[in-house]
């Protein structure tokens, strides 16, 4: 496939930079992918804390400490941190290793929608326990 | 400029001799897409929990499995590594650690604390 930015003799260099990229964003990606990072920190710690703690727990005893607003609260945090910088994350590696423009639209595209479906269906299951658990 | 440039491009990573700071930044990618990975298995414990008893069961079963422990081992490597290393970039991002020594120097560091934490961790949910 014919790259956008391939010159052919006959573009402006105005016609080749256009849809490349928005000016607007700036440094957008950049910027969140640190702001997750940093929120991820006390975040996966929380979550392995409470992993090491919860080993061996039954159902009835996993799903009434995830009823906790606390727990709930914290868990759904982890879960939008958690896929937001993994989708950037994704974006990148995808962006540098895939040079056929189809192939790499379609993984990007799915990335997004693959954690996307994934973040909607963990916090879901997160309100159903902290909502019904224990009643 | 006429047209792309026809002078060779970067040559590809086999060409050069692997020192920890290249190996250290490709692995950070790796854990990356490793842990990108692994959140699937939170999310499934998280639907199957949200689906009863039976379903949640199943999954707490295979991860205790010898297979189910080794993956969560190597997951919890791969996130304490990842944490580390990125915390190393964001020492770089405010600019420091740019001194070739200290570039090492700290990539040691968070190889040392990586695995200290990994143990520990594995420590506290074997005998706490």
């Amino acid at each position: 496939m014919k790259l956008k930015w391939e010159n052919n003799g006959i573009k402006t260099p105005l016609a080749r930079a256009r849809g490349l990229g928005s000016a607007k964003e700036g440094t957008d990606h950049w910027f969140m992918q640190r702001v997750t990072a940093i929120a991820n920190i006390p975040l996966m710690l929380w979550l392995v804390y409470s992993a090491v703690n919860m080993a061996g727990a039954t159902h009835g005893e996993f799903t009434s400490w995830l009823a906790q607003p606390l727990n709930a609260i914290l868990m759904i945090l982890v879960i939008i941190s958690v896929f937001y910088h993994a989708k950037l994350g994704s974006q990148v590696v995808t962006e540098d290793y895939v040079h056929n423009e189809g192939l790499k639209m379609v993984k990007l595209i799915g990335q997004k929608l693959f954690f996307l479906a994934m973040g909607v269906a963990a916090i879901f299951s997160v309100l159903k326990i902290a909502f019904t658990a224990g009643i | 400029m006429s047209g792309p440039s026809k002078r060779p491009l970067s040559p590809h990573l086999q060409v050069y001799k692997p020192q920890m700071t290249s190996v250290m930044s490709i692995f950070h990618r790796a854990s990356g897409v490793a842990l990108a990975i692994g959140t699937v298995v939170l999310v499934w414990i998280l639907v199957a929990a949200a689906s009863g008893a039976a379903h949640f069961d199943y999954v707490i079963g295979l991860l205790g499995t010898p297979i189910g422990r080794l993956a969560l081992f190597g997951w919890s490597f791969a996130l304490y590594y990842h944490m580390c290393n990125g915390v190393r970039h964001l020492f770089w991002d405010m600019g420091y650690l740019f001194k070739l020594k200290n570039a090492f120097a700290a990539g040691w560091l968070v190889l040392a604390v990586a695995t200290l934490l990994t143990l520990a961790t594995w420590c506290c949910a074997y005998y706490y």
